[in-house]
């Protein structure tokens, strides 16, 4: 194969040649290119629709109460409806295994204050699963959890813009905040994926909370995540279960849509990645679609370039060249091109969607990128066609008589 | 010594309803050193006879011997390493390959023999001497006059040092100026002992070869040795 004479007539026939080798190996380059380019957007989307599920556990379920818009059992409309312990306690009984993570929450705005510095911020009364889902990571120090819960501690896991706001740049660990009047000790600082907004956030112990509010057992909303070993269906159906169970307990009627709302990523998932990968496949058959014209594109040329050098071949042949070599001459150019070229378009594909990097988030494109096995295999099914489209033509060239070939004109 | 022998050779083609019979029963015999001119009207089968010595084109009948060997039947393979070994082609329209140098075109049929390329280049560079044109070695074929162009092609067929020069119409596209120098040149060939045989219509130049075979309607209607006019 390595044979430095034909890479000399290679090279020196592409020299001469240069317009005829632009255009086909422009053809390889942009059908890379554009193939490379689109596939990555619609990575680059359907990226962009993980992570907009990743703000929280992505198999979550929220409940939250409203206000009743029928009358149902004898009770009249317009009821607020209000959970409180019980109500959690039952859809953790109801639930056995399909749970993963549960917490009822209580959610209240009050006054924080340390030293001179004092804000207005959410705080929600908690147990430790609250953690993950609202997919937390610690920074520092620890969640809030069971043991802090049962003893009705006076502690807290503030948001790193808590700590931002209020400490600075102090070291947040057993600083005091004063929250509603009352000391609580911070015992951890977390972030969440969900942004500055999660993250002016205060979790406490529901308990602690509760009792602040005059001993209450209200809560504002049960999160709770299903097992990942559901189907999206069976998660589906399991968030209806919850619902029908705290519609029966609170006597709300099965068609009123307004005093309980429940909240299932298991129904947003299915619809969004139906939807995203609907998009993918639009974007992939373009990105294909390219594909194949660069197949035919470089096809044509192959069929072009050994019809116009038919007297060449004759030529040659007519001076002692053998049919096999004059089949190789024409391959080894036609893969050198597509080679080439095609390498030139994976390098400019890859270059534009990291330009492209985290430019277009705003419109829902983040990092778009390909996986090289997708770039290889579409850069061999290039090569491969050009040889292939090269090699036909090549070979009935190298059969035909050099005295035709030396009338061609 | 006989370089190439011809017996009753018969060539026809199919032209879709009728066959065209162009080659009826030549017989030709020609020895080493001979310089042969063969002459007739278009139509008359000179270049198909032609084409036919220059493996180019296979007879239907008839016994053909190149320096001893039969050609007959032979793969393509096989006909391009005979025609590699005993022949050298000179053509009306040059075909030179247009992106090659002088040096390059002419070193070329060597590349095909698998001759080192220090060795092909030695040789080329030598051969571009003898035809007038050292100093004219790295120019494009574009950058030469017809004369030139043939000057390098007559270079290129005598590099592999064949048994036969084939010309066919060497100075059909050439004025009478160049057409002299180009006679001339293949005298010179000719009298280093080399066999060639040349294709032409033109009286003049049949007249500078030393043997006329004229044919006409497929058939041999004279052969005979000629007093050389010598350029």
């Amino acid at each position: 194969m390595f044979d430095l004479d034909r890479w000399q007539e290679i090279f020196s026939s592409i020299r001469s040649n240069v317009l005829r080798t632009v255009l086909s190996g422009f053809t390889v380059a942009l059908g890379l290119f554009i193939f490379i380019v689109l596939f990555g957007i619609g990575n680059g989307l359907n990226n962009s629709f993980s992570k907009a599920f990743m703000r929280d556990a992505t198999n979550l379920i929220m409940v939250f109460a409203g206000k009743t818009t029928i009358p149902y059992a004898g009770l009249q409309s317009d009821r607020q409806i209000s959970f409180n312990n019980d109500d959690f306690d039952a859809v953790v009984k109801q639930s056995g295994k399909k749970m993963e993570y549960g917490s009822p929450r209580y959610t209240t705005n009050l006054t924080v204050k340390y030293g001179k510095e004092s804000g207005n911020y959410q705080i929600n009364g908690v147990l430790g699963d609250e953690k993950f889902l609202e997919n937390r990571t610690m920074i520092d120090g620890r969640y809030i959890n069971q043991m802090d819960n049962e003893r009705k501690q006076n502690v807290a896991s503030i948001g790193r813009m808590v700590w931002r706001d209020l400490i600075r740049d102090g070291n947040p660990i057993g600083k005091s905040l004063e929250i509603n009047g009352t000391m609580f000790k911070v015992v951890g600082v977390f972030e969440d994926p969900g942004g500055d907004w999660d993250e002016r956030h205060i979790s406490v112990p529901l308990s602690t909370l509760q009792q602040m509010k005059k001993s209450s057992d209200t809560i504002s909303t049960i999160m709770l995540s299903y097992d990942q070993k559901l189907t999206p269906d069976q998660a589906v159906e399991y968030g209806k279960e919850i619902e029908k169970n705290i519609r029966k307990r609170h006597q709300i009627s099965p068609d009123d849509q307004q005093g309980i709302f429940v909240n299932n990523n298991a129904v947003n998932t299915k619809d969004s990645f139906a939807f995203v990968f609907v998009i993918t496949v639009v974007v992939g058959f373009i990105g294909l679609g390219t594909l194949l014209a660069g197949i035919i594109g470089i096809s044509n040329i192959m069929v072009y370039i050994v019809k116009e050098r038919t007297k060449e071949i004759g030529v040659r042949k007519a001076i002692g060249a053998k049919p096999a070599g004059i089949v190789a001459l024409i391959l080894q150019e036609s893969i050198v091109i597509t080679v080439i070229s095609g390498l030139i378009g994976v390098g400019l594909g890859v270059l534009a969607l990291n330009l492209i990097g985290n430019r277009l988030e705003e419109y829902f494109i983040t990092e778009p990128s390909v996986g090289w096995g997708l770039i290889i295999a579409a850069f061999f099914c290039l090569v491969l066609s050009g040889t292939i489209a090269g090699f036909v033509p090549a070979y009935r060239a190298s059969k035909i008589k050099p005295i035709e070939a030396l009338r061609a004109e | 010594m006989s370089i190439l022998k011809i017996e009753d050779l018969n060539k026809s083609y199919d032209t879709g309803k009728s066959k065209l019979h162009v080659l009826k029963g030549i017989n030709l015999n020609i020895n080493q050193g001979e310089f042969v001119s063969i002459m007739g009207s278009s139509g008359s089968g000179k270049s198909t006879l032609l084409n036919i010595i220059g493996i180019l084109d296979e007879a239907d009948s008839g016994i053909y011997e190149l320096d001893g060997f039969p050609i007959k039947h032979l793969t393509e393979v096989k006909a391009a390493e005979y025609r590699s070994r005993f022949l050298g082609f000179i053509f009306q329209s040059f075909n030179l390959i247009n992106y090659k140098t002088a040096l390059e075109n002419v070193a070329l049929p060597l590349y095909y023999q698998n001759v080192s390329r220090k060795e092909r280049t030695k040789k080329a560079e030598e051969y571009l001497e003898k035809v007038g044109l050292r100093q004219w070695a790295e120019h494009l074929p574009s950058e030469l006059s017809g004369g030139q162009k043939q000057r390098i092609a007559i270079a290129r067929a005598l590099i592999t040092d064949a048994k036969l020069i084939l010309a066919d119409e060497p100075t059909g596209a050439l004025d009478s100026k160049t057409t002299h120098d180009i006679m001339k040149l293949l005298q010179d060939i000719n009298n280093e002992g080399k066999t060639i045989v040349v294709v032409t219509h033109e009286p003049d130049v049949a007249a500078q070869t030393k043997r006329n075979v004229v044919l006409k309607d497929g058939r041999i209607e004279s052969d005979e040795f000629i007093n050389q006019i010598v350029l």
